[in-house]
């Protein structure tokens, strides 16, 4: 296979070096020392789930710290759960029956690269699936989080080495430049690529030549039916959407309400401090909040309060405005505050009935979200299911907030992830919540299981063309 | 199918019911009689419409050419279909609502 030539970015053949030590040295490993690694990396990154937290938030100024230590939390202790008593070393599974049995070989190195959103729970995230994998791992930190990134690799790397991990089994990049990042990511020796970002660093990724797991862009409609509790439906959205000040990619984007429940929906929108804007704030909050010439939401606004996005958009707010909800008409580029916005605002629709309520979320799906994560607040199990079928979305979370929902092992039995697959609409492999089962080489011994029927049945029969698929399938299932 | 015009000028064709291969066949013939040529809008109203096969894709890609620049609409169009005309790319020829 071609691969770029990689020879003038100097050290990349050296991170390659040191990680293929790695990947000989933990090939070797059991599954009892394989687990005591893991364990150890998840008690450390634990214990410094607040250090790390306060740091990404000081670092790149986005959500809140407290917020990122839940996310910490969930990439330590909910993934470590998630996976300790996985199989992934040796023989994972034997069907004697079917002459089948499974075994699990490491991919080899993994470059991870790391989104400036969640700067340190991704990166902890991603150290353990593959430590847990026999896999080493090389971070690729965002250039506006590279201190906290490599703080949290490196805390991770000095509990590895304690428990006898191999050397360099955890690696990252001093160097976050783009023909650094490039260059990584076609080299031959890399095995797989863990990409976590923006869809040009994902389409690079996979223009590398490696194989890699990617993601998609959200664009997430929280659809609330009639029989919603609605104090209830608001509540959760409101703790998904505030979440680090919106900065998950699975959190809501607009909500969608049918007219005979959307007065009551409103109001407790305003009792739980949400403004809904004018015509003229709208237009105002749509300058700052979204790059028409970019097509996509300004980074300025990403994971920033509502009053400080109200001020950056030339109109204030009373101080304890938590959320902006924008009335809009209809879903598409002439419409940009129906396009995700990592930030505490929420587009805001009135239909008719559900029908046209699941037309609207069907064009805000497909506005940029495919395949990601969609939401319904509901209590009528028909329509949840109409609902589910017309989407298309690696996750449809009911009655949850869908930013802790999407991730999983919070409000539901979903993988632990920080990295959510889109399906093909997403331009990915796989809808699943990435995890530890997908960083390994499946072998499989297939043990001699003689077709019987096959054995009976007069091959002859192939060779005449008269016979059709009816009479060969009876001649194939006759018994003797 | 009844084509039929209404105020303000438009050509309303109506259907109903599964599109299928089948049906689409028998109607071939009066669906491309009424609309060729068109020299109106041209609507496809398909309120109760539950499939559509390729066959009535075509008719719409069909209607759109012969309406041009007088333009071409599908109207009342259910979540299953939509989702169908989204999937096929299509989505641009259903009614803004």
């Amino acid at each position: 296979m071609h691969r770029a030539n990689v020879g003038s970015v100097p050290n990349v053949d050296q991170y390659f070096e040191r990680a293929s030590a790695a990947a000989a040295v933990f090939s070797q490993f059991t599954q009892e020392q394989t687990d005591r690694v893991v364990k150890a990396v998840f008690e450390a990154a634990f214990a410094n789930r607040v250090k790390l937290a306060k740091l990404a938030q000081e670092e790149t100024g986005m959500g809140k710290w407290q917020d990122k230590v839940i996310k910490n939390v969930v990439a330590s202790q909910f993934v470590y759960e998630d996976i300790k008593d996985l199989k992934t070393v040796g023989i994972i599974s034997e069907d004697p029956v079917k002459g089948i049995v499974e075994i699990a070989q490491p991919v080899g190195p993994i470059l991870a690269i790391i989104p400036v959103t969640n700067p340190t729970s991704t990166a902890i995230f991603k150290i353990l699936i593959a430590l847990k994998t026999r896999n080493p791992i090389i971070l690729s930190p965002s250039r506006k989080a590279k201190r906290c990134s490599n703080e949290a690799a490196q805390i991770c790397y000095r509990a590895a080495l304690e428990a006898d991990a191999p050397e360099d089994c955890i690696q990252w990049l001093s160097d976050c430049s783009r023909e650094m990042t490039q260059a990584m990511m076609s080299h031959e020796s890399l095995a797989l690529i863990l990409a976590t970002g923006g869809a040009g660093l994902v389409k690079s990724a996979y223009s590398s030549g490696t194989p890699t797991i990617g993601v998609g862009a959200g664009n997430v409609p929280v659809c609330i039916e009639r029989s919603a509790d609605i104090p209830f439906a608001v509540e959760q959205i409101m703790i998904s959407k505030l979440f680090d000040y919106g900065t998950i990619c699975a959190s809501e984007q607009a909500v969608v309400v049918e007219k005979a429940v959307a007065e009551e929906v409103a109001a407790e929108f305003r009792k739980r401090k949400a403004h809904f804007l004018s015509d003229a704030e709208a237009v105002q909050l749509q300058r700052v909040a979204f790059d028409v010439t970019q097509g996509a939401m300004n980074p300025a606004v990403v994971g920033q309060p509502a009053t400080k996005i109200a001020a950056m958009a030339g109109f204030d707010l009373p101080p304890d405005i938590q959320l902006l909800l924008a009335p809009q008409k209809m879903a598409g580029h002439v419409w940009p505050l129906s396009s995700e916005i990592l930030a505490p605002i929420l587009a805001w629709y009135v239909v008719d009935d559900f029908q046209s309520a699941v037309n609207l979320c069907i064009d805000l799906n497909f506005h940029g979200g495919i395949g990601h994560t969609v939401s319904i607040f509901s209590n009528d199990d028909a329509r949840i299911k109409t609902f589910a079928t017309l989407m298309n979305a690696g996750r449809i979370v009911v009655n949850t907030p869908s930013s802790q929902g999407a991730v999983g092992g919070i409000y539901n039995m979903l993988h632990p992830s920080l990295t959510l697959g889109c399906g093909t609409g997403g331009k990915n492999i796989t809808t699943d919540n990435i995890t530890a089962s997908h960083l390994l080489n499946i072998q499989r011994i297939a043990r001699r299981r003689d077709n019987q029927r096959l054995k009976q049945f007069d091959l002859n029969l192939y060779y005449d063309e008269s016979l059709d698929a009816t009479a060969i399938t009876q001649a194939f299932n006759k018994n003797l | 199918m009844l084509p039929s015009c209404e105020p303000p000028k438009k050509l309303i064709v109506r259907f109903e019911g599964c599109m299928d291969t089948t049906r689409c066949a028998e109607m071939e013939t009066e669906v491309r009689t009424a609309v060729t040529g068109a020299t109106m809008p041209v609507v496809f109203d398909i309120d109760g419409v539950d499939f559509i096969s390729s066959a009535f894709l075509r008719f719409c890609i069909y209607a759109q050419q012969q309406a041009g620049d007088h333009g071409f609409q599908i109207v009342n169009v259910g979540p299953y279909i939509k989702r169908v005309f989204k999937i096929a790319g299509l989505d641009a020829m259903l009614k803004a609502e």
